[in-house]
């Protein structure tokens, strides 16, 4: 239920999902009735008829506007028009661009407990049991957040998401790396949830540094 | 067999009236899930999916089974959304309808009060975007149209329609998000 961020056009699949989820009809009778109601209408209605050679009044293709329905050459003073317009565009753009401002956008929640972590050894079968009470802890106040997990690890090979909103699975998010940092979106919904990274395979991240696993390599 | 919606559409311009019914079924429940998305409400969505059949059915004589008869219908709708949004103070009562359709809602399948939140939280995210901008998330996620259908229903040009996507997109993320940040 809660994946990685996979986004389509950069919209979230979780959102995409809801988006598309279906609708039910508040009327009395539900949708049964909506439709017999509609159908009352048609019967009431005059007969659409088919009337060849004669444009419709609702077309799907808008007409385009006369200027479009120009064809040929340009005329002179045009083709100078566009020469002059061209060689602005290009110098502008010889000008160079003056870089690019990437601003991100954090929300610190002031719920959230997140402090420096240490890595543990584990073994990747047994980190709910073993490791819950180390994990890190993210609270959502609201029904619905897509949380921006990011974790520093330069050196790391790969790095996985694990918490209770993924069931703990070491396979459900998969963090992208974005130079030195591992990132991920996830939608998460609303309440306290248990999280931390998995290194490599190998190594935990969590966030108690003093608590040792259990169950080690 | 199914029958095809251009077969559908010839036989109700033949004269079968009742021949629409197939149409008006099947694209019923989509029609209300555009119109619900757009308006922010189901209660007047209903309207406008009723007034939405109604006119495909008076004008289907200028439907061309080039195009899908789907992207022909909602943009019957989308323009009715349009006309009512337009007469509409904006969403001002959003929160009111989403509680009313909170209460009515006695269909979810799993954790129903989890599902009308939700609901709940998806319309209050798209009621912050413009109207252009809403209009043009719900018709590509919702309804899966490429952007020539989208063009070709709402008039408006392709690259204009990415960006309107692209700047929802980053609106609602930035609405819906937040970071939890770690350093090793």
């Amino acid at each position: 239920m809660f994946e990685s961020d996979r986004a389509r056009d950069g919209m979230p699949e979780e959102l995409i999902a809801a988006l598309r989820r279906p609708m039910t009809s508040t009327r009395a009778g539900g949708r049964a009735a909506a439709v017999a109601s509609i159908m009352d209408a048609v019967r009431r209605a005059p007969a659409p008829t088919r009337r060849p050679g004669v444009p419709g009044h609702l077309t799907l293709r808008p007409a385009p506007p006369r200027w479009a329905r120009r064809r040929g050459m340009l005329s002179p003073v045009g083709a100078l028009l566009a020469a002059c317009v061209t060689l602005v565009v290009t110098w502008l753009g010889a000008i160079g661009d003056a870089g690019r401002v990437r601003a991100r956008e954090t929300i610190a929640d002031s719920a959230a407990r997140v402090v420096p972590a240490v890595a543990h050894l584990v073994r990747p079968g047994v980190i709910r049991d073993s490791l819950l009470d180390a994990s890190l802890v993210v609270a959502i106040a609201d029904t619905l957040r897509v949380v921006h997990f990011v974790l520093e690890a330069p050196r790391a090979a790969q790095v996985a998401l694990v918490g209770d909103f993924t069931r703990w699975d070491t396979n459900a998010v998969a963090l992208h790396r974005e130079g030195a940092r591992w990132a991920a979106d996830v939608a998460v919904r609303g309440g306290r949830h248990r999280y931390g990274f998995v290194v490599d395979e190998t190594r935990w991240i969590a966030a108690t540094p003093a608590r040792a696993a259990e169950d080690t390599i | 067999m199914t029958m095809t919606d251009a077969e559908v559409v010839r036989r109700v311009l033949d004269g079968e009236t009742e021949a629409f019914s197939v149409l008006a079924d099947r694209y019923y429940d989509r029609c209300l899930r555009l119109a619900t998305h757009l308006l922010g409400g189901s209660a007047d969505a209903e309207d406008v999916v009723q007034d939405a059949l109604l006119r495909a059915y008076r004008h289907l004589a200028s439907y061309q089974e080039r195009d899908r008869f789907a992207a022909w219908l909602f943009r019957i709708v989308v323009n009715q959304c349009r006309t009512l949004g337009a007469r509409r103070r904006g969403l001002l009562a959003l929160h009111e309808r989403a509680a009313a359709e909170r209460d009515d809602d006695a269909h979810a399948v799993d954790h129903p009060a989890e599902e009308a939140a939700l609901r709940e939280e998806l319309q209050r995210a798209l009621a912050t975007l413009d109207a252009d901008q809403r209009e043009a998330i719900v018709l590509r996620f919702t309804e899966d149209l490429s952007y020539d259908e989208m063009s070709a229903l709402t008039g408006v040009g392709v690259s204009a329609l990415k960006m309107r996507v692209q700047r929802a997109c980053r609106r609602l993320r930035a609405y819906l998000t937040e970071t939890s940040h770690v350093r090793v």
